[in-house]
């Protein structure tokens, strides 16, 4: 199964960060994806991608409203949004990745 | 205390204005001793959704501040009669208003209040949320 990684984060962590990466896992999983969220919360970060997740994966999604660390995702194809996108188009998004619509981080 | 109790429910109720819908999120946060500075929580919550509006859909938001005003971390719904104008192009009528204290917290709060947000996009508790008429059964849908 290919695999999608994401990102979410919010300023005040506690709504938006979740709901983005609810609404990312279900989108990834309704076309067929393997889809692991870390999120940046105020509870702290919790699902952290590892080296290996990003490695195999096929996209990162960037869902953030906040800026978080970006240099693990060098070469990757990387899709930036905000969390409000995440939360309304996700499914969008997903076919994005799927026609290789993506530029390169 | 419980994140969310039957005293944090308000039903089919008739507000006009997006000012008077977190106004009344603070009176039930008032009631039951969760908030000691109203003024403080309400500009708290506006400043939030002034950075990205809290709209998830649906005619669903969230308004939700991390603020000092707030004594436990809480979540209120209010389900309107006629929905309210929440921006310029999106209108709310139902209210998932999340309140957290700035400092302090306990992390399992936040984790039953992400989980609560992940709930809030299933169909099945959607229909609950929107439709019952039992406050019990709403809570459970929110909480289970």
């Amino acid at each position: 199964m290919k695999k999608i990684v994401g990102v979410t984060s919010c300023p005040a962590g506690i709504a938006h960060t979740y709901l983005a990466a609810e609404s990312l896992e279900k989108a990834g999983k309704k076309s067929g994806y393997l889809v692991k969220v870390e999120t940046e919360g105020a509870g702290g970060i919790a699902n952290k991608l590892t080296e290996e997740d990003i490695a195999e994966a096929i996209a990162v999604i960037v869902a953030a409203d906040t800026s978080v660390p970006m240099e693990r995702f060098h070469g990757k194809p990387v899709l930036s949004i905000s969390t409000g996108d995440a939360i309304r188009n996700a499914a969008k998004f997903i076919q994005l990745i799927e026609e290789g619509k993506i530029e390169i981080y | 205390m419980e994140l969310v109790d039957e005293s944090l429910i308000a039903l089919d109720i008739d507000i006009s204005s997006k000012l008077s819908v977190i106004e009344k999120i603070a009176d039930l946060l008032e009631k039951s001793g969760r908030m000691k500075d109203r003024q403080q929580y309400i500009k708290d919550v506006l400043q939030r959704e002034k950075i990205v509006s809290t709209y998830i859909g649906d005619l669903m938001v969230i308004p939700h501040a991390r603020s000092c005003a707030i004594n436990y971390p809480s979540l209120v719904y209010l389900r309107l009669n006629e929905p309210v104008d929440w921006n310029p192009t999106e209108k709310a009528r139902y209210i998932f208003g999340i309140a957290v204290p700035a400092e302090n917290v306990e992390n399992i709060y936040l984790e039953i209040l992400s989980s609560v947000a992940r709930k809030l996009l299933d169909d099945t508790i959607k229909t609950t949320v929107f439709r019952s008429k039992l406050k019990k059964e709403i809570l459970v849908a929110l909480l289970y």
